[in-house]
């Protein structure tokens, strides 16, 4: 199913599946990691958040990272296969056009729902230490959101790279360069260490 | 008739080839079976994960767990024994087990009761001061908020005119009031209550009384207040509403002040017959179940008056430092001597 204007265009399969996979990649990161090196969006309304928040940060990000590599690996194996799509430019158009904002906007959801219910209820639950900080803290919850998007693109991307770096004779036709991973990868920097640095300086 | 037949196998064989493609997810239906499989499929899985409970051990700390906070290994300076700490799961018993105490839940919920109580106390503008006080010299360290009512809900809420001479009794009911019409004010916000003013004095213009509805920051039935007096005609405020007109009784539940003193009543009568905060606060908002869950009407209430009544602990004594020297006789002069001159040790800091 196509949701969306001739060009840019979501598939809504890989949307659901990439939002519940983050989800449920993320309850199972919980369990395993310890809450010191984990970060939820509810660890920003509680009395104590955790002690180490790069490591936190980079332990939440795992989850959409991974889907996105499995999410990468799935699509670029499926469409190789014989029959299907044989086509370098249309395998290139299908995966700028459909797959990454399907992905981006499945981990963005993802990162969404998990934040919904504290978003709804900060004026009940949140930090009375930091409850004026409302607006400041939702812009920091966006931006957050953002970050997850570009990490499961940069999954994604990771994966299909890994795999036309193992695949031998197709010299000079990548479907994505190591300048597009840099973009996506500087971009997800970008956002997550913003709002780190932002969240660990009102926080003090 | 016959073909009136034909036209319904007709329609029926074109749904039966629709509803088999769109089986085989190349209908062209709005949703196709695909995404619905994906719709269903996986909140199970994700809710299937949820029921996985979080291990917790008795006797060990978490993993990674900085040494210092909460040592699993004990060293001995002089060679004995070394004493290892074997990691103990907690599982639950099954099926009912007689109430047994659960320290970190029972913290748990009273954090988030407080929380909670001070965010509903902020919002509805009945604190003049607030703090968060930790005690680090705890593992795991405790924490506390210690909560000053503003001045004019408390005092709107003391004039209580009833011959209860007791003062811990009216300074309770007057901090339960607070509490209560603090949450009040927290569930129904202005145009709500200026949508109930409006609905009873049209109600009151078209059929010539005022419904017997909650009103006011309070939300108090005018029937509580003639029940009120009633119950208690020796208190003098109380036993004054029944002179009053349902337009009085329905401007006096509207003023804040007023509905103050309203609710401190209420809670004095019932800590006069030596009910519990929680009872009270339950029997003000007409609930009828009682629940544990940490985010509960009455352990709120009965929380946000606990927080009323702490107090902010005392700052550690300031201690003097000796001098690095025996202290010389005072000298007369005020001029210390060049050669004896001296730096003072610094002041305590409290934070």
């Amino acid at each position: 199913m196509r949701v969306g204007r001739p060009g840019i265009t979501m598939d809504a399969m890989l949307w659901i599946s990439t939002t519940f996979a983050v989800l449920v990649a993320s309850r199972l990161l919980s369990l395993a990691i310890p809450s010191e090196y984990y970060f939820s969006f509810q660890s920003l309304f509680s009395d104590r958040p955790s002690q180490k928040i790069v490591l936190a940060v980079l332990g939440k990000m795992l989850a959409p990272f991974l889907v996105g590599m499995a999410a990468g690996w799935l699509l670029d194996s499926m469409a190789r296969q014989p029959g299907r799509i044989n086509r370098h430019a249309t395998l290139a158009r299908r995966l700028r056009q459909r797959w990454s904002p399907s992905v981006f906007i499945g981990a963005f959801s993802a990162a969404f729902i998990a934040a919904w219910p504290m978003i709804v209820y900060w004026d009940l639950l949140a930090n009375p230490e930091v409850s004026n900080l409302k607006a400041i803290f939702f812009v920091l919850y966006l931006v957050y959101m953002l970050a997850y998007g570009y990490v499961a693109l940069l999954g994604m991307l990771t994966a299909i790279f890994l795999r036309e770096q193992m695949e031998a004779g197709v010299e000079g036709r990548k479907t994505v360069s190591i300048g597009e991973l840099s973009r996506v990868g500087a971009m997800w920097l970008l956002h997550s260490g913003v709002a780190s640095v932002a969240l660990d300086a009102i926080t003090k | 008739m016959r073909a009136g037949s034909q036209a319904m196998a007709a329609w029926l064989r074109a749904r039966s080839q629709a509803l088999a493609a769109w089986l085989r997810g190349d209908g062209d239906g709005p949703v196709p079976l695909r995404l619905w499989v994906g719709l269903v499929a996986w909140p199970l899985s994700l809710f299937a994960f949820f029921v996985i409970p979080e291990s917790s051990y008795l006797n060990a700390p978490p993993l990674f767990a900085a040494p210092a906070a909460s040592p699993s290994r004990i060293e001995p300076v002089v060679p004995q024994p070394q004493v290892k700490k074997i990691a103990v799961l907690t599982l639950k018993m099954e099926g009912e087990t007689p109430e047994e105490g659960d320290p970190a839940r029972d913290r748990r919920t009273r954090e988030l009761r407080e929380r909670v109580g001070t965010n509903i106390l902020h919002l509805s503008g009945y604190l003049a001061d607030a703090s968060l006080v930790v005690d680090s010299t705890q593992y795991p360290p405790q924490s506390y908020y210690v909560l000053a009512p503003d001045s004019r809900a408390l005092g709107c809420a003391s004039t209580i005119d009833a011959p209860v001479r007791d003062p811990t009794k009216t300074t309770r009911a007057a901090q339960l009031a607070v509490a209560i019409v603090a949450v009040e004010k927290f569930n129904r916000n202005a145009v709500q209550r200026w949508a109930e003013w409006t609905y009873a004095r049209l109600h009151r213009a078209v059929l010539g009384q005022v419904p017997d509805l909650s009103y006011g920051p309070a939300q108090v039935r005018p029937s509580l207040l003639r029940h009120l007096a009633k119950e208690r005609p020796d208190w003098p405020q109380a036993a004054g509403w029944t002179a009053l007109s349902d337009d009085k009784l329905l401007e006096l539940l509207f003023q804040e002040c007023k509905a103050l003193g309203i609710a401190a009543t209420f809670a004095l009568d019932r800590i006069d017959r030596g009910e519990a905060d929680t009872d009270i606060a339950a029997a003000y908002a007409g609930q009828r179940r009682r629940s544990a869950a940490p985010i509960d009407y009455a352990g709120i209430v009965q929380t946000m008056v606990e927080m009323m009544g702490q107090s902010l602990p005392e700052p550690p004594a300031p201690t003097v430092e000796p001098p690095a020297f025996p202290s010389a006789p005072i000298a007369p002069s005020l001029q210390p001597h060049p050669e004896e001159s001296f730096t003072a040790p610094a002041a305590p800091s409290f934070k």
